[in-house]
C-alpha cells in the first residue's frame, strides 16, 4: 500500500472514530438516561452485595421488584441478621419492615433536591466499555468527584434498557466498600401476582414530630459541593436529636445534636473509621455532637469546628 | 418491655460473635431496649458489668483466640448469667465476688493465649459507643436515598456495624 493511501486511509479512520465518539452517549446522558429508565421499567431480580467492613466482609441477598414508576421493593434473604427485612419505597415515601418486630416504620426519603443535577455538578463520569452483568450487555461508567476527598462509583449500565444492574462504591481513599449487583434479572416482567407486596403497609406510624429541648448549632463551613438538604428531629431514648442533611447529589454528611446524655461518652473527642464513613462524636457544653460522612477526615473535622456554639435552653 | 426479656436481649448483644444475628442490629427492638435501658438501673448496670468484661478482653488484643476458647469462656459467664435468680438471693459482696472471679478467670484464660499479641490499634474502629447505633441507621437511610443510592450496601453496614467489629 502507497505512503498517500496510507495516510488516507489513517484520515479517514481519525475521522470516523471522531464521528462515533459524537454519536456514543456521554456520562452525563447516560446518567440521565438511566434515571428515566428506572421509571419506565418493571424488573424483578436477585441481587447481591458484598460490604466490606472494618477487618471482615459481609454479604446480603436480596430480591428486588421495581414497578415503573417509582415503586420498589427488597426483601435481604441473607444474612441471618437481615432475613426477612424488607425496605418498600414509593416515591418519596420509604417504609422498613423488621421481622423481629414485627411492624412497618418509616424511613427517611430522598432529599426535596434535585439530587441528579447536584450530583452532575460535583461528579465527572466517564462511560468505557463494559462486561456482561446477568447475561446481559453493558456500558461501565465510572463516575468520579470533581473535589478530591469524596467517594466514587463505578456503574454498569445496561445498553438495553439504561437500568443500573451493578454498582460499586469506593470510599473517599478509593477502597472499594461495596459492590452490590444483579445475579439475575428479568426486564419487564409481568408483575401482577406482585401487587400484593407493592402495596403501602395499611400501618405505619409517622415518627411523632418531635420538639427538640435546645436549639441546634449550625456549621459556618462546608465542604465544597455539599448543601443543606433538610433537618429531621429523631427519638434517641428519651431523647430527641436534631439530624442535619448535607449532600453533594451523590455523597452525604449528617450531624447530630442531642442533650449529652443521649450518645456522647466520649470526650472530648471521638473519631472512629467505619470504612462506609467516619464518625466523630464530641461534647460540647450540655449537648452532645456527632457528624459522618464518607469524606476526608480533616474536611470532616473542619465542619464539626464551624458548629457556632448556640444558647442551650435544654433541661 | 421487661427486665427479663431486656437482659436475655443484653446477653445477646453483648456476646454475639461475627455474623451471629444480633438484637441491635433489628431496628425494631433496638429502640425499646434503649428506652428500658435508660429507666432501669439495675439492667444497666448489669450491661455495664458485662461490657466491661468485654472491654478487658478486647484489650487484651486483636487476636483471635482459638475456636473454642473464648466461646468457652464465655459460656461460662453466661451460664452465671442465666443463674441470676439463685445469685440473687446471695449478699450483693459475694454476687460481686462471684462476676469478678468469673470475670478474673475469663481473662486469665484468654490473657494467656493472647499475651504477645496485643496491637496498638484499639482505638480505629474498634468502638462505635451502643447509643450511636440509631444515628448509624438514619446517616444509612439518608445515605441510600440518593441517587444510585447503595441501598442495600448502607442496609447492611447499619446493621453490622452498630457495635463495631465482633469478637
Amino acid at each position: 500500500m502507497s505512503l498517500p493511501t496510507r495516510a488516507l486511509l489513517a484520515s479517514a479512520a481519525v475521522a470516523l472514530a471522531g464521528v462515533i465518539a459524537q454519536g456514543a452517549p456521554s456520562g452525563e446522558e447516560l446518567l440521565r438516561h438511566s434515571e428515566q429508565a428506572e421509571r419506565s421499567h418493571n424488573y424483578r431480580g436477585l441481587r447481591v452485595t458484598r460490604m466490606s467492613l472494618p477487618r471482615r466482609t459481609v454479604t446480603a441477598e436480596a430480591r428486588v421488584v421495581h414497578r415503573r414508576p417509582a415503586t420498589t421493593r427488597v426483601e435481604y434473604l441473607s444474612p441471618r441478621s437481615l432475613a426477612g427485612t424488607v425496605l418498600l419505597q414509593m416515591g418519596p415515601e420509604r417504609w422498613h419492615w423488621s421481622p423481629r418486630g414485627r411492624r412497618w416504620r418509616r424511613v427517611s426519603g430522598p432529599a426535596e433536591v434535585e439530587a441528579l443535577e447536584l450530583m452532575l455538578r460535583n461528579y465527572d463520569s466517564r462511560p468505557v466499555p463494559g462486561a456482561r452483568v446477568a447475561r446481559r450487555d453493558c456500558v461501565l461508567l465510572l463516575v468520579n468527584p470533581k473535589h478530591e476527598g469524596n467517594p466514587r462509583k463505578r456503574l454498569w449500565m445496561d445498553r438495553a434498557t439504561g437500568l443500573c444492574l451493578r454498582s460499586d462504591l469506593l470510599n473517599w481513599k478509593q477502597d472499594e466498600i461495596s459492590v452490590s449487583v444483579f445475579k439475575e434479572i428479568e426486564i419487564d416482567p409481568d408483575l401482577s401476582g406482585e401487587s400484593q407486596k407493592l402495596t403501602p403497609p395499611a400501618s405505619a406510624p409517622r415518627r411523632p414530630p418531635g420538639t427538640l429541648a435546645f436549639k441546634p448549632g449550625y456549621p459556618r463551613y462546608l465542604p465544597v459541593g455539599y448543601v443543606f438538604v433538610g433537618t429531621d428531629v429523631i427519638p434517641i431514648g428519651r431523647y430527641r436529636a436534631a439530624h442535619l442533611r448535607y449532600s453533594d447529589g451523590l455523597n452525604t454528611i449528617s450531624l447530630f445534636q442531642a442533650p449529652a446524655a443521649a450518645f456522647a461518652q466520649r470526650t472530648p473527642f471521638a473519631d472512629v473509621g467505619l470504612s462506609f464513613t467516619q464518625l466523630m462524636t464530641w461534647r460540647r457544653g450540655n449537648l452532645a455532637y456527632a457528624i459522618m460522612g464518607d469524606l476526608n477526615p480533616g474536611e470532616l473535622r473542619r465542619v464539626a469546628d464551624s458548629i457556632a456554639p448556640t444558647a442551650s435552653r435544654q433541661r | 418491655m421487661k427486665c427479663e426479656r431486656a437482659r436475655r436481649l443484653v446477653e445477646d448483644i453483648i456476646f454475639a460473635s461475627e455474623g451471629e444475628a444480633s438484637p441491635r442490629d433489628d431496628v425494631g427492638i433496638a429502640p425499646a431496649l434503649e428506652e428500658h435501658l435508660w429507666s432501669c438501673a439495675r439492667c444497666r448496670a448489669a450491661m455495664r458489668e458485662l461490657r466491661i468484661l468485654r472491654s478487658q478482653l478486647h484489650a487484651l488484643g486483636h487476636r483471635r483466640a482459638p475456636q473454642d476458647l473464648l466461646p468457652r469462656a464465655m459460656r461460662a459467664v453466661r451460664l452465671d448469667w442465666r443463674h441470676r435468680s439463685a445469685m440473687r438471693r446471695t449478699s450483693v459482696h459475694l454476687r460481686r465476688a462471684l462476676v469478678a472471679g468469673a470475670a478474673a478467670v475469663v481473662i486469665a484464660a484468654a490473657g494467656a493465649y493472647l499475651a504477645g499479641h496485643r496491637t496498638s490499634n484499639l482505638a480505629a474502629g474498634s468502638s462505635v459507643t451502643a447509643n450511636v447505633a440509631p444515628l448509624v441507621m438514619e446517616y444509612a437511610d439518608f445515605r441510600s436515598a440518593q441517587p444510585f443510592g447503595d441501598r442495600d450496601g448502607m442496609t447492611l453496614a447499619a446493621t453490622q456495624t452498630a457495635e463495631g467489629p465482633r469478637r
